[in-house]
């Protein structure tokens, strides 16, 4: 109990300041570490990345760092499809699910090493359903000490994205913001900060909607689930004063090499190694 | 500036009282009302500096959401203290939890005797399941934030932005509903 609240509270500072989310690094390095089954594994990821989310939002969303409005509408679409996304998760057998896990992680770590990301990407014009939606926002870079003006664009290419990540998300119970940061940078061109910021709140509504399928369901244990909450939360709190001044570079790479060890090692499970 | 002048109340606070349990009484008030004073002044310019980078329905939503995650994570502190120190009885005694927890949540349902659904609402008694309240808490918290910034959205008429919310809420009540539960 002692070791799980330990490892997450290493994975809630390291998730937030990393960008990822705690679900991704939770489910694959518990589900590989401890002799929980991986229903209460994913249960529990997903209750993690909502505490996480959850703990770091307000301080996000008061400093503009994470936008409400930019975050509702990809939010919307995540949290209908993770809702699939869990059902499918709970249906399928235990060895796919580990091989479509280690398979997807393996997948995340290839993304994460090779993302080309934009501190502050070049938007010329607005798309009309982000201008109708008024996803734009200013917030307060500190290294540069100036106000910066965003917006979105690619709004409907975005959406669909996010319908995608929300299904991945609620089937393997994790969080998703390995996803949900680039598809924010990358695809709607809003900055790197701002994504990171808004992944959480997104993370923190469409694992909402999953959590529930896996309550409900019976997928979840008191002893794995609470004491993991709070370490996360506890992370994810410290994480989120560290996010300005912590060399993130450096903590991506750990974090690249930890999910490759994991996803190796839920790929073995699946094959029953 | 603004300390100076409370000090400076608090010290004319004293003046002209006389000795006693009475002028320390009334310097310690007069000292509390000019902190709480300054303590509220700090908290609008704070505010103020806020609604440069944040709209103010971001902000209601923000200021529930610190609330909310703060009472949820009380609540699944106390309940999980009272289950593992033995103040509530368990379901499952936490010394054969080694013999579920590797199982299929199916599986573990059913030898634990929990209907799908809310069917743990039922067991709310038991140590273990106790700990529910604060994860549904948790859980359920997003609608309530929803239905704060939906308050926002109809007094500006901004139908785009409640659709939007309302939409939101419908599917978030819906998988909270129990009525979505599915199994291997």
């Amino acid at each position: 109990m002692l070791a799980l609240f330990v490892v997450s509270f290493v994975l809630g500072v390291v998730a937030v300041v990393a960008g990822v989310g705690g679900g991704v690094l939770f489910v694959p390095i518990v589900g590989g570490l401890f002799p929980f089954h991986l229903d209460f594994v994913r249960g529990t990821g997903l209750l993690i990345a909502l505490a996480g989310a959850l703990a770091a939002g307000p301080t996000l969303l008061r400093g503009g760092m994470a936008n409400l409005r930019l975050a509702m509408p990809p939010a919307l679409t995540a949290s209908t499809a993770a809702i699939v996304g869990a059902m499918i998760g709970l249906i399928l057998p235990d060895n796919i699910i580990q091989l479509a896990l280690g398979t997807m992680i393996l997948g995340v770590v290839g993304l994460m090493a090779v993302a080309r990301k934009s501190d502050k990407p070049e938007v010329l014009m607005a798309d009309t359903l982000s201008a109708a939606l008024r996803m734009h926002g200013i917030y307060h870079d500190p290294f540069s000490g100036r106000d910066i003006e965003w917006k979105a664009h690619r709004t409907p290419q975005g959406l669909a994205l996010f319908a995608l990540i929300g299904v991945l998300g609620g089937m393997f119970g994790i969080g998703a913001g390995w996803a949900n940061v680039p598809a924010l940078n990358v695809v709607m061109g809003v900055p790197l900060k701002v994504s990171i910021g808004t992944s959480s709140v997104i993370l923190s509504i469409a694992n909402s909607a999953a959590a529930w399928v896996y309550l409900n369901h019976g997928a979840m244990l008191a002893i794995i689930a609470v004491p993991s909450i709070l370490g996360m939360m506890l992370g994810s709190t410290i994480g989120v004063g560290l996010l300005s001044r912590a060399n993130v570079a450096v903590i991506r790479k750990v974090v690249i090499v930890l999910l490759l060890l994991a996803g190796v090692r839920a790929l073995l499970k699946g094959f029953g190694v | 500036m603004q300390e100076y002048r409370d000090d400076e109340e608090a010290e004319s606070a004293t003046g002209g009282k006389g000795d006693g349990l009475s002028s320390a009484w009334q310097q310690v008030r007069a000292r509390l009302r000019a902190r709480t004073r300054l303590r509220r002044q700090q908290a609008m310019r704070a505010r103020s500096q806020q609604l440069k980078y944040a709209t103010p329905e971001q902000l209601a939503y923000a200021d529930l959401l610190d609330i909310g995650s703060t009472v949820g994570r009380y609540l699944l502190a106390a309940t999980f203290l009272l289950y593992v120190f033995g103040f509530t009885k368990p379901k499952i005694p936490l010394s054969e939890l080694p013999a579920y927890w590797s199982m299929a949540a199916d599986r573990y349902s059913k030898l634990a005797g929990v209907e799908t659904g809310w069917g743990w609402l039922a067991l709310i008694g038991y140590g273990d399941y106790m700990n529910f309240l604060g994860i549904a808490f948790l859980s359920g918290l997003t609608i309530a934030c929803y239905l704060r910034v939906l308050l926002f959205s109809l007094q500006r008429k901004e139908f785009m932005l409640g659709t939007i919310v309302m939409l939101e809420v419908i599917v978030l009540s819906l998988a909270a509903s129990g009525l979505l539960a599915a199994g291997h």
